[in-house]
C-alpha cells in the first residue's frame, strides 16, 4: 500500500495496532534487515538469527504497545528486543558450550581484533567516524558487550580490569558516542527520537 | 546480585543494562527500578538508540521469512475482516464470576443506550498500551492520579448485573481515560477483556485490556455516553456480539 510506504514508523506501529498486515509488512521492509544482520552477527549461526528476526516481528505484531515513540525511534527498539533475544540465545547452555569451545582455541586479544574488523566493515562511514573518537579503551568495553554479547564481568577478565572500571567506561563511552552522533547531525533520539529517518534503510 | 538496588547503584549498571551486559539477577534489580524512575528509562532509550547507531547499516533479509511471518500471524491475531465477527460460545468460561448472558442483558437495560455489543464495526477498534506492568508503570499512576485529581474528569463506575464485578475508569474531557481499578476475574491466555465506548449507536472499541488487566491508559473519541467491558478472543475483535461483562455510563 502507497500510503504505508510513506507512513512514519509511529504510524505504522498504530496502524500494526489495528491489525493491518500491510503495516507489519512495511515495518519488515524498512526494518529486517537490520534486525537480521545483527542477531546474524551476534550468533553467527543463520538458522538462529532467523528465529530471532521472526520472534521480534510477531512479538510488534502481537504487542505493539510495547514500542513508545516517545521514547525512541522503531529502529532502535526493534535491534534493542533483537539484542537481547539474541544475546539469551547465546548465553544459552548450548551456545555457551560452543563459544567456549571457540574462546579455547581463540586469544581474547585476536577475538578483539577480529571482532572490530567486521564491526568496522559494517558500520556507515558517519557512525564509524563517531566511534573512532572514542578512547580506546571505551571502545573495546562496548563492542565486546555489543557485539560479543559478553556481560560486563566477561569483559572485565577479557580486558583485565575491574569491574567498576568496565561499567564506567561502558556508559561513558555511550554517552561521549551519543554526543558524537549529535554533533555529526545524525542526533540519537533527538526529539523524541524521531530525528532520524529510518525509513530510509 | 539480589534484593532492591539503590538509584545510584542502578545508574552505574544503566550502560551495561542497555547493552544486556548484565547477568540475570542484576537484570531483574535494573528493571524493577525502572519502573518507577523516570530518569533512569530515559537514560536506557538513550543508550539503546546510540546502540542502535552500532547495528550493521545495511543488509537484507531473507525474503521467504516474511512469508513464514504473514503465515503464523493468522493464527495469531483477530479477524481482520470487519464482517468476520467471531461468534463465541456463552459457556466457553466456566466457574468465574462474569455474568451470564441474561444478568448482563438486565446490566444493559440500565445502561439502556449500549444493548448488546457489537452491532456497529468501528474502524476506531485497536489495542491500547497495558503500561502498567511495563517500563512506564510510573508515568502511568502519575496520569492517572492526575486525572483522577483534575476537577473536569468524569468517573465511570462500571457493574456488573450482581455488583460483583466492577471496575471504575476516569475519563478528562480531551477523551483520555484510564481504567483504575477493577476485579475482573483473570482470564485464561486465550481470552482477552476489551473495552468498548458508547458514542451515538456506535459502540468503539477503545482497547484490549488483556487476560488480567491492571491499570490501563485509553483514548476515546467523540461524545462518550457509556462503557463496557466484554470478553472476547485473545488479541481483541473489531466488533462484539458478547454481553458485556460490566457497564457504566459517564457520570
Amino acid at each position: 500500500m502507497t500510503d504505508l510506504r510513506d507512513a512514519s514508523d509511529g504510524a505504522l506501529v498504530v496502524a500494526i495496532g489495528r491489525w493491518r498486515e500491510e503495516a507489519l509488512a512495511e515495518a519488515y521492509r524498512r526494518h529486517a534487515g537490520a534486525v537480521f544482520a545483527l542477531s546474524r552477527r551476534l550468533l553467527v549461526d543463520r538458522q538462529m538469527a532467523e528465529e530471532v528476526l521472526q520472534e521480534v516481528f510477531l512479538r510488534l505484531w502481537n504487542q505493539p504497545d510495547r514500542f513508545d515513540p516517545e521514547r525512541g525511534s522503531l529502529r532502535a527498539y526493534l535491534l534493542a528486543q533483537t539484542h537481547g533475544r539474541s544475546v539469551d540465545m547465546l548465553r544459552s547452555e548450548t551456545s555457551r558450550r560452543r563459544r567456549e569451545e571457540r574462546d579455547a582455541r581463540e586469544r581474547a586479544e585476536s577475538v578483539i581484533d577480529i571482532e572490530r574488523e567486521v564491526i568496522e566493515l559494517s558500520m556507515s562511514e558517519q557512525v564509524k567516524d563517531v566511534v573512532a573518537t572514542l578512547p580506546v579503551d571505551e571502545r573495546r568495553a562496548i563492542e565486546l558487550a555489543y557485539f560479543g554479547g559478553h556481560t560486563y564481568r566477561q569483559v572485565a577478565v577479557m580486558l583485565d580490569e575491574p569491574e567498576g572500571t568496565v561499567k564506567s567506561r561502558i556508559r561513558s563511552g555511550l554517552r561521549r558516542m551519543r554526543d558524537g552522533l549529535v554533533a555529526a547531525g545524525l542526533s540519537p533520539g533527538g526529539q523524541n527520537g524521531m530525528g532520524v529517518s529510518w525509513a530510509e534503510n | 546480585m539480589g534484593g532492591e538496588l539503590s538509584h545510584a547503584e542502578v545508574t552505574e549498571l544503566l550502560g551495561v543494562y542497555a547493552l544486556d551486559a548484565v547477568d540475570a539477577a542484576e537484570s531483574a534489580a535494573v528493571l524493577a527500578h525502572l519502573r518507577n524512575c523516570l530518569q533512569c528509562q530515559i537514560e536506557v532509550a538513550e543508550h539503546r538508540e546510540v546502540a542502535a547507531f552500532l547495528a550493521p547499516a545495511t543488509s537484507a533479509a531473507p525474503e521467504r521469512l516474511w512469508d513464514q511471518i504473514a503465515e503464523s500471524l493468522e493464527e495469531a491475531p483477530p479477524p481482520l475482516e470487519l464482517s468476520n465477527v467471531r461468534q463465541l460460545g456463552s459457556g466457553r468460561r466456566s466457574g468465574g464470576k462474569i455474568t451470564t448472558f441474561a444478568a448482563a442483558a438486565a446490566a444493559i437495560a440500565a445502561v439502556a443506550v449500549i444493548g448488546v455489543l457489537g452491532l456497529k464495526v468501528s474502524d476506531d477498534s485497536r489495542r491500547i498500551d497495558q503500561m502498567a506492568g511495563g517500563t512506564y508503570g510510573t508515568q502511568l499512576n502519575r496520569a492517572t492520579s492526575a486525572a483522577l485529581a483534575d476537577p473536569r474528569a468524569r468517573l465511570v463506575d462500571l457493574r456488573s448485573s450482581g455488583d460483583d464485578v466492577s471496575a471504575q475508569a476516569v475519563v478528562l474531557p480531551d477523551g483520555t481515560g484510564y481504567v483504575v481499578k477493577n476485579n475482573l476475574p483473570a482470564l485464561d491466555a486465550r481470552h482477552t477483556y476489551q473495552l468498548w465506548a458508547v458514542v451515538g449507536d456506535s459502540k468503539i472499541s477503545v482497547g484490549v485490556l488483556g487476560p488480567d488487566p491492571g491499570p490501563t491508559g485509553f483514548k476515546a473519541a467523540g461524545d462518550v455516553s457509556a462503557f463496557a467491558i466484554t470478553e472476547e478472543a485473545a488479541g481483541g475483535v473489531v466488533a462484539s456480539d458478547q454481553s458485556p461483562v460490566v457497564v457504566g455510563r459517564l457520570s
